[in-house]
């Protein structure tokens, strides 16, 4: 067990680093290309006024963005695949992100584009949508493959919806294509600020809480026996994911797949128990879409492609691999 | 020490359970014993406070257990339900979560919860297990587990709801010597079991259940001569006298 955590140590340092590291391209890569040096004179205010500039504005705002948009769906999708006891369950997939999306235009079809209202509109809507799936896959005992086609179908519910508006109200056209496949070019410290305030606290929260998902992953009965109230915790964690979701949404759009992607991998290399899953998901989740969307932008340059559709590029496929290895299953899976 | 007084419960408006007293004692092993649906498994949940009472009360050790923190609950009574999830974490891991209900601040567990959890899996011979994931584990070894998981919850009672499901006869020996010795350590276990002859041999005490309510509780040797178990089940069960003690068997 002692080596068990001293190597998991070392990996979650390991990620750390990667992580920092690819923030650090993330700041310096683009357009204009800083050498770390011309940051650092930058942020002190030594170096060219224009460098400032495209620093505070769009570098740092868009690599806060990666990195907490990131964390926050990674660690949603794993909560979301802990708690509704499904590894196919992501905020992408199974509408959570489409219900924060629907929040996010409703408010912006009433003039608010940016700020509190927005992040708690973007909360209402991927909460609803947990709640809903929740109350379907417990209510009707549906099999895990047929709770993730009806989340499909939320999805698709939820989209129209979306678009609907968009149609109907000029006043949401702001919310551009990048919105709807999930992009960081039009980020800001106003539209991260409150996400991110929620976004903190729900991963404090879920940090305290490692034991408690291990407990209820259990099952309701196995999980009251030991003391945990179940129905009370799983809606506790249906709340911190959808929090998670709402928040990374409202600033970084209808990114799909990486709630899905992250949380898998981790799980082959760190295993199922929170303690190590949720961190490690945070870090690499972080890791991961920063260096996605610094290929999105680097690829086709001067032409930016919007991170969303190259998540899409990779998760489709994974999806569909991960749906064909499902079947297989283990022992009574 | 279990003592039920009039209690009644149900799923919604259903009521299964009515109107049951039922005393199960420290230091012996109770054993409930029905025919299917009679309620059996409704008791024991609503005993460990899984499932509330509409009616009547439940005390263990002498407390009411309606007025208890679930953690508070979970430290006087271990329960191993019937149905049962099959995490993706390890053995080890599992059998660990047994100490939930002890855990405290900063919610990590400490050196004591990890030596009862070693304890418990010792006793169920399955330490050489702990690191290897429950979904990997055969139906009798993942029982097993589940099992040293209650034993890990150091409860002074522990409910278990057909714990001898997926073990084959040679466990199904060696955990009726494990219970005897939680019993002889001053435990009080309340045991559901569907084996009538291991429920008989096993036991100190038999609860015969039927629609909902007690309508039996006394020693296997009464029990048996009573002629309720030919009455419920339509079977004939015969003892005999051993240098083993008495072995029960079926009347064909």
């Amino acid at each position: 067990m002692q080596n068990n955590t001293s190597n998991f140590r070392l990996l979650f340092t390991g990620s750390l680093l990667l992580c920092a590291a690819v923030a650090c391209f993330s700041i310096c890569l683009g357009a204009v290309t800083f050498s770390p040096c011309e940051v650092i004179l930058a942020l002190f205010q030594k170096g060219e006024p224009m460098n400032l500039n495209i620093l505070k504005y769009a570098r740092l705002p868009r690599t806060t963005a990666c990195l907490m948009g990131g964390a926050a769906l990674s660690v949603s999708g794993a909560v979301l695949q802990n708690v509704l006891a499904n590894k196919l369950a992501s905020p992408g997939i199974i509408g959570v992100n489409a219900g924060a999306g629907l929040g996010v235009t409703i408010c912006c079809a009433f003039g608010v584009m940016y700020g509190w209202p927005v992040s708690v509109s973007a909360f209402l809507g991927s909460l609803a949508t947990v709640i809903i799936i929740s109350i379907f896959s417990g209510r009707t005992g549906a099999s895990k493959t047929t709770v993730i086609l009806g989340g499909v179908a939320l999805n698709s519910m939820l989209n129209a919806f979306s678009e609907s508006i968009t149609v109907l109200n000029p006043d949401v056209a702001v919310l551009t294509t990048e919105f709807r496949v999930g992009g960081f070019s039009a980020v800001s410290m106003q539209k991260l600020l409150p996400a991110s305030a929620f976004i903190f606290t729900a991963l404090i929260l879920l940090f305290t809480l490692f034991n408690e998902l291990d407990v209820l992953t259990l099952g309701d009965e196995s999980a009251q026996s030991v003391g945990l109230p179940a129905k009370r915790y799983r809606v506790l964690f249906l709340i911190l994911a959808a929090l998670l979701a709402g928040s990374a949404v409202s600033f970084s759009g209808l990114l799909g797949f990486i709630g899905l992607i992250v949380p898998h991998f981790v799980r082959k290399i760190t295993g199922n128990e929170s303690r190590r899953l949720l961190p490690l998901c945070a870090v690499t989740g972080a890791a991961f879409l920063t260096l996605c969307d610094l290929i999105a932008r680097l690829l086709f340059m001067p032409y930016e492609l919007p991170v969303g559709i190259l998540m899409a590029v990779i998760g489709g496929p994974a999806f569909v691999w991960l749906l064909l290895k499902m079947k297989g299953g283990h022992r009574n899976g | 020490m279990v003592e039920i007084r009039n209690l009644s419960a149900g799923y919604g408006k259903e009521e299964i359970l009515h109107e049951i007293h039922f005393t199960a004692k420290n230091g012996r092993i109770t054993t409930i014993i029905g025919k299917n649906g009679c309620g059996k498994s409704t008791l024991l949940k609503t005993i460990s406070g899984i499932l509330p009472a509409s009616g009547g009360e439940i005390l263990i050790n002498g407390k009411q257990i309606t007025g208890l923190t679930p953690t508070n609950r979970a430290k006087l009574a271990a329960y191993l339900s019937q149905g049962k999830n099959t995490p993706d974490i390890t053995a080890g891991r599992m059998i660990l979560h047994g100490r939930f209900p002890y855990l405290s601040y900063p919610r990590k567990y400490k050196k004591y919860d990890y030596e009862a959890a070693e304890a418990a899996m010792a006793k169920m011979g399955i330490s050489a297990l702990s690191d290897k994931p429950v979904a990997e584990l055969s139906g009798g070894t993942r029982q097993k587990v589940y099992i040293a998981m209650a034993l890990a919850q150091c409860s002074p009672v522990i409910l278990m709801d057909e714990p001898t499901s997926y073990l084959d006869i040679g466990q199904q020996m060696k955990f009726g010597r494990i219970v005897k010795e939680l019993a002889g350590n001053g435990k009080t276990v309340v045991l559901v079991l569907h084996d009538l002859l291991f429920a008989l041999k096993l036991s100190d005490c038999i609860c015969v259940m039927e629609n909902g309510k007690i309508t039996m509780q006394d020693s296997p040797e009464r029990i048996l001569n009573s002629g309720i178990i030919k009455t419920l089940y339509g079977i004939e069960v015969k003892a005999l006298d051993t240098p083993e003690g008495k072995q029960y068997y079926y009347e064909m």
